[in-house]
């Protein structure tokens, strides 16, 4: 999980850096002074959650989460020092994750990441590499996922990542894949009723209709339509 | 001849309770007269001590964001394990409250309106660091001046809301104090972007109400004025000298 913070007030970037480093070890933290900074910084790292104070210099901290919800796949939290109902309206138009008003209390803190770890399915105790390769499973299942390729995203040889990959998760880098699709396939089995078995293969990144099928028997022990007929019969 | 007596005697009979009476018109309405002017008098030191309160319970308001960044910086200070510098934050906090808090008269001792605001200056240093350099230049023989209390805090709170805070990297706040003849000059400079206000010149409601400020305390002419010159926002204040604290 790779976090940036950004405050023009020194104190600030050191007592958040602080308060998250000490409920989430194993997560990176990224500071930067104001929006620059902060773009610099994203370009280079692959940014999950922003912290932003709303009045940052030069570029206020709304126009900057504007930028980050335009150009990434990335949550955003402002920080305000008082709540302002103005500033307030125009984060909710910008879709932010969340807001937090100083002076900072721990236990507000702690929630809000919490909420952001609930839903992005955060696996607590794994590293940030590992943490990477997940989050793109999540966001690619759909289309031609191999490891060579992963590997190279995050920087480290295919066969160190998959070593890794099992070690951390007791399972290997393809059964975690089959077993994300295929959860994959029962929330669309469920959500879209008219989809023939075909196109939910598809959807869900199986080469073909059979090795999907094979794999669905496998791992639920009974087929796609069977799991589909059931649901409707409930 | 007797005759003549006569009209004379009745005139006056009739003559001199009219002239009498006329009198009494006449005073009571001078006496009116005097009474409205000595109510207009009161009023208009009514209204000025109307302003005096509004003005003294507004400088004592504590801005909000100051506040809280303020209690902010100080939880910082305390989840980072810093004693030493949390009690010096407090301690400039406390001192800060203090001031706000003691009875004022209409003129204080420009000395200590420094004082004041210099425990204002601190807690803003602890939360910037290095990044906020405050360069203080004060002519010997206009230190000596009185003037309204919480002038100079009002500029300087100024200069951090609408320049500083919105100023990337470094900030610089420049106070300084000069004489000119029988006047004395206050000015506060900040490197912000500056506000539209400050670019047109146009002061905000907090800057209107030091001016108005003066000008009821002193016949003598007084100003108050916002300009940007060179990269800077700048507020110039001019009153009389005031060696002592009366007018």
């Amino acid at each position: 999980m790779n976090i940036l913070i950004v405050d023009d007030e020194i104190l600030e970037l050191e007592q958040l850096v602080f308060l998250i480093r000490q409920r989430y070890p194993e997560w990176e933290l990224f500071e930067a002074e104001d929006a620059v900074q902060a773009k610099k910084m994203l370009e280079n790292h692959p940014i999950d959650l922003s912290f932003l104070d709303i009045r940052l210099p030069g570029e206020s901290g709304l126009e900057l989460c504007a930028y980050i919800r335009e150009n990434y796949k990335s949550e955003c939290v402002m920080i305000t020092a008082h709540a302002d109902f103005q500033y307030a309206q125009h984060a909710i138009k910008l879709h932010v994750f969340d807001y937090l008003v100083k002076p900072i209390i721990t236990e507000e803190l702690y929630r809000m990441l919490e909420n952001y770890v609930n839903k992005y399915g955060y696996i607590e105790g794994l590293s940030s590499d590992i943490q990477e390769v997940i989050r793109i499973i999540r966001e690619d299942f759909h289309s031609k996922i191999n490891l060579a390729d992963l590997a190279s995203q995050v920087h480290v040889s295919p066969n160190y990542l998959s070593r890794k990959f099992s070690k951390e998760l007791g399972m290997s880098f393809q059964e975690y894949l089959i077993k994300y699709r295929i959860e994959m396939a029962k929330v669309f089995l469920k959500a879209h009723p008219e989809w023939s078995i075909q196109k939910i293969a598809e959807e869900t990144g199986f080469a073909s209709i059979y090795h999907f099928s094979q794999s669905f028997k496998k791992h639920v022990l009974e087929t796609p339509t069977q799991y589909r007929e059931k649901l409707h019969h409930d | 001849m007797a005759e003549t007596i006569f009209t004379i005697l009745v005139m006056l009979s009739l003559g001199a309770p009219i002239a009498a009476y006329v009198v009494l018109l006449l005073l009571g309405f001078l006496d009116k007269e005097l009474d409205y002017l000595q109510l207009e008098n009161k009023k208009m030191e009514m209204e000025k001590e109307l302003h005096r309160v509004e003005y003294l319970q507004l400088s004592q308001q504590i801005q909000p964001h100051f506040l809280f960044n303020s209690l902010n910086a100080m939880l910082s200070l305390n989840r980072l394990g810093r004693a030493k510098d949390l009690t010096h934050a407090l301690e400039e906090f406390s001192k800060f409250l203090r001031y706000k808090y003691t009875e004022k008269d209409a003129l204080v001792a420009f000395e200590e309106e420094l004082a004041y605001t210099s425990h204002y200056i601190s807690i803003q240093q602890i939360r910037f660091g290095n990044r906020l350099k405050v360069k203080i230049d004060i002519q010997e023989d206009a230190r000596r001046t009185y003037m309204p209390p919480y002038m100079l805090q009002t500029l300087v709170e100024n200069a951090f809301k609408h320049g500083l805070e919105k100023q990337p990297g470094e900030k610089h706040l420049q106070i300084g104090l000069e004489r000119e003849g029988n006047w004395v000059i206050l000015f506060v400079a900040d490197n912000g972007p500056g506000s539209e206000n400050a670019s047109f010149g146009v002061l905000g409601v907090g800057l209107i109400n030091v001016k108005r400020r003066l000008e009821l305390i002193y016949d003598l002419h007084s100003e108050l004025s916002i300009n940007r010159e060179a990269g800077r926002t700048i507020l110039t204040v001019k009153w009389p000298y005031t060696p002592e604290g009366k007018v």
